[in-house]
């Protein structure tokens, strides 16, 4: 039987550091999507994955119970916006493009420009150009629920909203997605 | 219920937060709806694709080696006082509470004879020097005591406690208090004189 989450840290806490270890394999995949997709570079996805870490190592005494992985992930939300204002301190996160898409959005698809991935075959560039291509706040829910499987009592803790506008922005990323993805999607279609 | 409380409903069922009771409402709708039965498909459809599509290839093997070292050094440090670190800085406090307590106590005078050394320092700091200290006896009688030590304060005051007897003293404040604040009503009371 899987030990939880919880179970894994009282035994790193003893002095077991496989225990760390099972933890930073079980999360490892959804925690690193997370960051990656949220900055649009492994590099920089590389330093904030390990510097989460460094912090769950530190401050274990800040966990309280509750979703570890939603921790995780506010760790890194939180450090990603951290290095997105100290880069640029003069632009605001929250100021929008000419499209009204926000800093993030464009720090997120910088690598992946949108009109050139869609043209490509690639369908796994194809999708995350456009995903990359929502409005922040609806990228982010898609992510956390799509690829870290937060669920969105949790997503609406990160975000620090209602559960019911976690969901709008999902329904509203969906919505925008579908018609992004219509070769792809039909393809995929029965018949 | 509306098209986007039965897609909310969806999402809600898709992540396992959906009660019991609304999945069974959802479940009716989804039987009779092929527009929500459709939806789903597409969700999860697409969250699929996704979710493969997405990149995640992991962090490089560098930075977990990093992680575990970490990891591993902390493991060999002792914990700071073995106290959780929210603890720390009420204990903290209560370290100098317990220091600025006991100074100030430390620094009460134990006996009649270290009070009047102390008012004595206090009257040489203000410039009312007073006479020479009386020998406050260390023991024997209560009443004799405090006669002795009521003679000094008096004195500083520049009034005399000659003819007032213990038990006078002992009666209260209000003697002392009209010696202090009155020489001239003082001077009226049959068994006092003004120094």
């Amino acid at each position: 039987m899987d030990m939880s989450d919880r179970e894994l840290l009282d035994l790193y806490r003893a002095g077991d550091v496989d225990a760390m270890s099972r933890l930073i394999e079980r999360h490892r995949h959804m925690l690193f999507g997370y960051i990656v997709n949220m900055t649009g570079n492994p590099a920089e996805a590389d330093d904030v994955f390990q510097e989460v870490w460094f912090k769950v190592i530190h401050k274990l005494e800040a966990y309280r119970d509750g979703n570890f992985g939603g921790w995780l992930v506010r760790m890194a939300r939180n450090l990603v916006i951290d290095r997105h204002r100290r880069r640029k301190p003069e632009i605001s996160l929250d100021q929008e493009d000419e499209a009204g898409r926000g800093l993030a959005h464009t720090l997120a698809a910088r690598n992946t420009p949108p009109s050139a991935a869609l043209a490509a075959q690639d369908l796994g560039t194809r999708i995350a150009a456009a995903v990359a291509m929502l409005p922040e706040e609806q990228r982010e829910v898609f992510i956390m629920r799509v690829q870290a499987e937060l669920p969105f009592k949790e997503i609406a803790r990160v975000q620090g909203v209602s559960i019911n506008t976690a969901l709008a922005r999902m329904q509203y990323a969906l919505t925008k997605l579908r018609p992004l993805l219509q070769d792809d999607y039909a393809a995929l279609q029965p018949g | 219920m509306n098209r986007d409380e039965w897609e909310k409903h969806l999402l809600l069922a898709e992540s396992g937060e959906l009660s019991e009771s609304d999945r069974r409402t959802l479940d009716a709708r989804l039987a009779a709806d092929p527009a929500a039965a459709a939806w789903r498909g597409d969700l999860r459809r697409l969250t699929a694709l996704a979710g493969e599509a997405l990149p995640a290839n992991g962090p490089s093997l560098a930075v977990m080696s990093r992680i575990r070292a970490e990891a591993e050094s902390c493991t060999r440090r002792p914990a700071a006082f073995g106290v959780p670190a929210t603890w720390r800085w009420g204990l903290a406090y209560a370290a100098a509470l317990a220091l600025i307590v006991g100074s100030w106590v430390w620094h009460q005078p134990s006996s009649d004879g270290d009070r009047i050394a102390q008012i004595h320092a206090i009257a040489a700091m203000t410039g009312t020097e007073p006479a020479a200290a009386t020998p406050i006896p260390a023991e024997g009688d209560q009443g004799e005591r405090l006669r002795a030590l009521a003679q000094e304060l008096l004195k500083m005051e520049g009034l005399a406690l000659d003819e007032l007897s213990a038990a006078d003293i002992q009666a209260g404040e209000s003697t002392t208090t009209d010696y202090k604040s009155a020489p001239s009503a003082a001077a009226e009371q049959p068994s006092g004189s003004v120094a």
